[in-house]
């Protein structure tokens, strides 16, 4: 495993220099983050032909890769909440090189509708309205962090409101609030 | 907009509060708000809006789409070569590809999973399960073809490519008319009766798995698949929310037992079949529950009643769904599984019916079902002939009928499937038969008998099996004779075919029959021919094992050696667990069985352990209102009571005498009895004579002479009680005279009856006779094989008693000292022993009366603490107890 070697001392010592408001501690923790959840993925799509790139699955393992051998325990819901952003950074760089390299090839992505309840959802978002949507998070983020993280973790990564009650040990009930409360801000936010 | 995020800050506490409160909470909450702080309540007003709009329309719901890569296109995939991306649900995206090698052609679609754990025992399962699902071949089923493991670890699924559209929007798009909706919804059933005899449920129907080819053919997708993806769901009833349960389960579509974490069965197929029926129909869902959150709709599925389609359909269908589909919506979508269709034929029968213009089964039942519900609603009394027994009783015919071919397909051949759809389609044929009338379980019985000699002659292996099957349900209702006959039928095709493991069959499920009838060496032969043919099977199967074993168990208790009889059953016991044969009423049976041997043979706290492991393993399978479980409940009250534990036994004797009463079924001649001494004992004679009465009357419709002594001697307990005399001797005579002709297990109801005749003539006043006709019983009583030791601490409480009024008060004292003695022994716990208590008041009068103030003491507080703790408070005792143990202390 190539962790680039300030992260290979402990992610954990890493999580809390940042929440501490260390100096570069959470530049250094989101670089790190990237770099690893970004291997990961390349090594997935090359390694299994995989056809996509589950965030869920990516955050997982990420998460197991690099708790296995930390001397310090890694909390796994505080993990789970910076990975979350990284997420977002990974997928929206994606989306931009995915359509570089795909420009006038017409491919799309085709939703297969599952069911009833999902006719109801929006369109996809595009590039342009993605990297938007990332910096109204930002906003939020800068004085509500709880409530983007909400929007992280479901929008970008692929949890249910449900799971995330799981990981933070809070009613599924607070988590539908907090959604509720992100989706208001956000729409108001990209309606600018 | 900067005004506006100003104002975000500001509401924003409000909006918290608002948002954990319900829809008209809100109003009231905005209503006192806008007195106050009008600009605040006004954009609060406008955000509540605006969050109920951004939920309809699903505002990010969706996880983002991670761009995919198409170099995939054109990728071997074991022997299947990728050719484009067809679409991306909930479980991974599905590729169209064909096979490469040329074994196979034409296209086929494959499926990869993104959330599967993989764990090597999860990728083995998940193989071998494929396969067995691969193996699923039916014209309206897309088929699994091959499940694999990716290089990568990646499991997928290579399905039966199905060009096609959704199925509703494919009656949309052409327009079809009710009739033609109903034709492909029967194709969609005939796909799962024919997933349902194999053992495989779907659990995930809804219509983006149902589609429609271009040449109208309907095709179901995903067989088996869910469960296929999480295997851990049905088992331990612990419904952990895995992530994939979560993601892939609709709570529009799912049925109310998998929103609650219980097994899915084939109802649960048939609910979602009901829910796709309501969609085709109206257009839309049967409880439209709009933007409310998860949780709200799961709630909504659990409590509220969908409409009726023809309520909310477009008016030109209206007239056309009143009635007979209304009826068969609203039965195949009940809460309950039980009250649905019990399979997706009898739903197809409904449906088929309607298109013929016959009258619907569904809607016979409606009005039963309105009713039914008022009357659960107010818990009256119903003693009606019960078609949920009959439902039972063909449910577990069936269940055990399935789960035995579910073996035999283990490792015999593709034979045995076929016979599994023989059996099920004969169940239903059974229960069509009867249809809706009101019908007792014997009624059910004779008509598949009558079904088998009509129409099933041309396959004897069958016949054969099925009247060994309907046999033992006759036995299970006591129908001994119509059980005999049915066994000798099915000997005699098993003798015929020269079919050992038949034979072993039928011949030791006759070897059961003439023990019950006490043909001893016609039991002792039939044991041996089963042996034998046993013996000539190469790898028999545990169960007919365990048949035989348990046979010779039997026969051994029979003969008297009830310490064989442990012996041999505990081997029977073994061949079931070893076999994992431990989840039916054979293994419940069989548990019961230990108990009472153990019991004959003295033994009675390992025979309750015993009992006690029936009720327990009845519970865990769910068995627990069957007439096997309320015996082995019956058994362990009347232990309870040997024991001394009134309270404990009373209150389990009330269980099963409640549940029987509820679901019709008689109270047969022992239980009325015990429940009826629970009231004597309390002192309520009269109630106690009528449930003697009532085993009385079950004794006599039995025709079980020593059932009725029993009774009978049971009954003039209770005369005396009630100071009739002359009747209760009448009664004592009846039982004297039956006694003497020496029928079978009449021992202990004769001794029961001279013991009860003593206590007439103290009643009576006549303690000089009461104490000879005392004496004569009491030394049969003190043998402990006598068979009848369990009612000499009794006796020797009568013999205090008389000694007492004959004013022999040392005497009176010794011997309620011995019966306190007999009661401590017999008991698990004197402090809550009725016996020991009431005991204990003996002995403290006795020694009260010998002017013996310490020892009376002593006695009366031990007869105090039992007392309270075995009786309810307004036991007549005990006020006599309390007495003595306060007239000391003044």
């Amino acid at each position: 495993m190539d962790q680039p070697p300030e992260a290979q001392q402990s992610w954990a010592l890493l999580m809390t220099a940042a929440e501490s408001g260390s100096l570069g501690a959470k530049e250094q923790l989101f670089a790190a983050l990237y770099k690893e959840l970004h291997q990961l993925a390349e090594r997935q799509l090359r390694r299994s032909n995989a056809v996509s790139i589950s965030p869920t699955t990516l955050l997982h393992e990420t998460y197991l890769d690099i708790a296995e051998g930390q001397a310090v325990f890694v909390d796994r819901a505080r993990f789970m909440g910076y990975a979350a952003r990284v997420m977002r950074s990974l997928i929206i760089d994606f989306v931009r090189m995915h359509r570089a390299q795909k420009r006038g090839a017409g491919f799309h992505i085709t939703r297969l509708e599952d069911d009833i309840a999902a006719q109801r959802a929006d369109a996809p978002l595009d590039e342009l309205q993605l990297v938007r949507l990332s910096e109204a998070l930002e906003e939020l983020a800068s004085h509500s962090p709880a409530l983007a993280e909400v929007v992280d973790l479901k929008y970008f990564c692929g949890f249910s409101l449900t799971e995330i009650a799981g990981l933070r040990g809070v009613s599924e009930r607070t988590v539908q609030r907090d959604w509720d409360k992100a989706r208001l801000f956000l729409h108001r936010e990209l309606g600018q | 907009m900067g005004g506006d995020r100003h104002t975000w800050s500001d509401v924003e506490p409000y909006l918290d509060q608002a948002l954990d409160l319900s829809v008209s909470e809100r109003q009231q909450f905005l209503e006192s708000l806008a007195a106050d702080q009008p600009g605040i309540a006004a954009a609060l007003r406008e955000l509540l809006i605006e969050r109920d709009q951004l939920e309809a329309k699903g505002f990010l719901e969706c996880p983002v789409e991670v761009p995919v890569e198409t170099a995939l296109i054109g990728e071997q995939i074991g022997p299947y070569t990728i050719e484009a991306l067809i679409g991306r649900g909930g479980m991974g995206e599905v590729w169209r590809a064909f096979r490469s090698d040329g074994r196979f052609e034409g296209k086929c679609a494959i499926k990869f999973l993104d959330r599967y754990a993989a764990s090597p025992s999860a990728l083995d399962r998940f193989r071998r399960e494929g396969r067995l699902l691969a193996r699923l071949s039916h014209p309206h089923i897309a088929r699994l073809i091959d499940a694999g493991v990716s290089g990568s670890g990646r499991p997928y699924l290579v399905l039966e490519y199905v060009d096609g559209e959704r199925i509703d929007r494919y009656c949309d798009s052409h327009s079809l008319g009710i009739e033609a909706r109903v034709q492909l919804l029967l194709g969609v059933l005939a796909a799962l009766a024919h997933a349902h005899t194999n053992l495989v449920v779907h659990r995930d129907i809804k219509p983006s798995n149902v589609l429609v080819t271009a040449d109208g053919v309907v095709k179901l997708l995903d067989f088996g698949i869910a469960k296929l993806l999480n295997p851990e769901a049905d088992t331990a009833g612990l419904s952990m929310p895995t992530r994939l349960e979560d993601s892939a389960l609709t709570p529009e579509f799912a049925a109310p037992e998998q929103l609650l974490g219980e097994p899915a069965s084939t109802a649960t197929d048939v609910f979602q079949l009901g829910v796709l029926m309501y969609v085709l129909f109206t257009g839309r869902l049967p409880l439209d529950i709009g933007s409310a959150s998860r949780a709200q709709r799961i709630r909504a599925v659990l409590d509220r009643e969908p409409p009726w389609m023809s309520a909310v359909a477009a008016p030109a269908a209206r007239r056309a769904l009143r009635g007979d589909l209304d009826a068969i919506a609203s039965k195949a979508l009940r809460k309950l599984p039980q009250e649905r269709y019990a399979t997706a034929a009898a739903l197809a029968d409904d449906l088929r019916r309607y298109l013929g213009h016959e009258p619907v089964a569904a809607r016979a039942n409606l009005l039963g079902y309105r009713v039914a519900k008022f009357v659960r609603r107010y818990r009256a009394a119903v003693v009606a002939t019960s078609v949920a027994l009959l439902a039972l009783i063909a449910a577990t015919t069936f269940a055990l009928l399935q789960m035995r071919e579910a073996q035999f397909q283990r490792d015999q051949s593709r034979a045995q499937a076929a016979r599994a759809e023989l059996q099920a389609e004969f169940v239903t044929l059974m229960m069509s038969t009867v249809g809706d009338k009101p019908t007792t379980a014997e009624q059910l019985l004779d008509a598949g008998v009558q079904l088998l000699d009509k129409h099933y002659t041309a396959d004897p292996r069958f016949r054969a099996t099925a009247l060994l099957n309907l046999s033992a349900r006759y036995a299970d209702l006591g129908l001994t004779e119509k059980q005999y006959a049915l066994i000798r039928s099915a000997d005699a095709i098993a003798v015929s075919l020269h079919d050992p493991l038949l034979t072993a069959r039928s011949q030791c499920g006759l070897a059961q029959a003439e023990i019950d009838f006490g043909h001893m060496d016609q039991a002792v032969a039939a044991v041996s021919a089963g042996r034998a043919a046993l013996a000539q099977t190469k790898h028999p199967d545990p169960l007919y094992v365990e048949d035989c074993t348990e046979a010779e168990a039997d026969l051994a208790a029979a003969q008297g050696d009830p310490a064989a009889a442990t012996r041999i059953a505990e081997q029977a016991l073994a061949v079931l667990e070893q076999a994992k044969e431990t989840r039916d009423l054979r293994y419940q049976g069989l548990l019961g069985r230990i108990a009472d041997y153990y019991k004959q043979a003295g033994d009675t706290h390992k025979g309750f352990e015993y009992v006690q492991r029936a009720l327990t393993a009845s519970e865990q399978t769910g068995l627990s209102d069957t007439d096997a479980y309320l015996t082995d409940l019956h058994n362990v009250a009347s232990s309870y009571m040997n024991f001394g534990e009134f309270r404990e036994a009373c209150s389990r004797e009330k269980q099963v005498v409640t549940r029987l009463q509820a679901t019709g079924r008689t109270v047969i001649t022992a239980m009325a009895v015990l429940y009826g001494s629970c009231f004597l004992r309390q002192g309520h004679a009269e109630e106690a004579l009528s449930w003697y009465d009532r085993g009385l009357s079950a004794a006599l419709a039995d025709n079980d002479l020593s059932l009725q002594m029993h009774a009978r001697a049971n009954r003039a307990k209770a005369l005396i009680a009630l100071k009739r005399f002359a009747e209760a001797d009448a009664e004592l005579a009846r039982v004297e005279a039956l006694g003497n002709q020496n029928i079978p297990s009449g021992t202990t109801p004769l001794a029961r009856a001279r013991l009860t005749r003593a206590e007439l003539l103290l009643a009576q006043g006549r303690p000089d006779e009461a104490r000879r006709a005392l004496e004569r019983i009491l030394p049969t009583l003190r043998d402990p094989n006598g068979g009848a030791a369990i009612l000499l601490s009794r006796a020797l409480l009568d013999s205090a008693r008389i000694a007492r009024a004959q004013n022999r008060l040392a005497d009176a004292a010794s011997a309620a000292e011995e019966a306190l003695q007999e009661d401590i022994r017999r008991a698990r716990d004197p402090a809550i022993s009725a016996d020991v208590g009431e005991a204990a008041l003996e002995l403290a009068k006795a020694r009260a009366a010998l002017n013996d103030p310490g020892g009376m003491l002593q006695a009366a507080h031990q007869a105090v603490i039992s007392l309270t703790a075995a009786f309810d408070t307004d036991n007549p005792l005990l006020p006599e107890a309390l007495e003595l143990a306060r007239a000391q202390q003044e």
